[in-house]
């Protein structure tokens, strides 16, 4: 039996409004173009919503593939201070 | 760490600090305190929500005061930012540098300032004095 992979998905700032949770797991995801079909299928309203995604705590500017227990976050335009 | 939950007590951090035991002349202390702006004609900001993603944000900020020490001839730099509600008044943010002169001190610290406030996962909640709430 293959096992399959799971996705840790994090949600900070007016994100966390939007979609209404922290956090979801999401299960055999290939990659983060896959995971945001996924997520704005599940959160339609996350498609107007401006976002950078960080995987494993690096913010990432293309589709990389996802394995097992990976963590991606979904980050919105900071604002510390 | 960087993120600190309870509320910042300056004159604890200044005690602690490393002023370099005579060899710097500058030390710059920067603090950020919660204002309460009118949002609205009688509607005031009572209290910030500081949300962060605290992993990245420790990683963040220890590649912020790394850069900073590497671009600039300083010797010590304590950053420190609160998480969670924070009052008015209260501090949210504190940047402390010393170094030799103060030019290179305060490059440094306007440096830290605007890397951390541009770069850190960090997001703050408004919460107004009628119980709106609003993401800044």
């Amino acid at each position: 039996m293959i096992e399959s992979k799971k996705i840790r998905v994090l949600f900070f700032g007016r994100l966390k409004d939007i979609v209404g949770t922290n956090e979801i797991v999401a299960s055999d995801i290939k990659d983060i173009e896959d995971l945001k079909k996924y997520l704005f299928d599940k959160f339609p309203k996350l498609k107007g919503e401006i976002f950078s995604v960080a995987l494993n705590y690096e913010i990432i500017y293309t589709s990389e593939n996802l394995k097992d227990n990976d963590e991606v976050a979904l980050i919105p335009p900071v604002a510390g201070g | 760490m960087y993120l600190v939950k309870e509320k910042i007590n300056l004159e604890e951090l200044l005690k602690n600090f490393d002023f370099g035991s005579g060899k710097n002349g500058s030390n710059i202390i920067f603090t950020e305190i919660v204002r309460s702006d009118e949002i609205k004609k009688g509607v005031f900001v009572s209290k910030i929500l500081y949300d962060a993603y605290e992993p990245m944000a420790e990683k963040e900020i220890a590649k912020i005061e790394k850069e900073a020490k590497e671009k600039f001839p300083i010797d010590s730099v304590l950053i420190k930012h609160r998480v969670g509600y924070v009052d008015v008044e209260e501090i949210s943010f504190v940047v402390i540098v010393s170094s030799p002169h103060r030019e290179e001190g305060f490059k440094a610290i306007q440096f830290v300032i605007d890397e951390v406030k541009g770069k850190v996962p960090i997001w703050k909640k408004e919460i107004l004095s009628n119980g709106e709430t609003v993401w800044v």
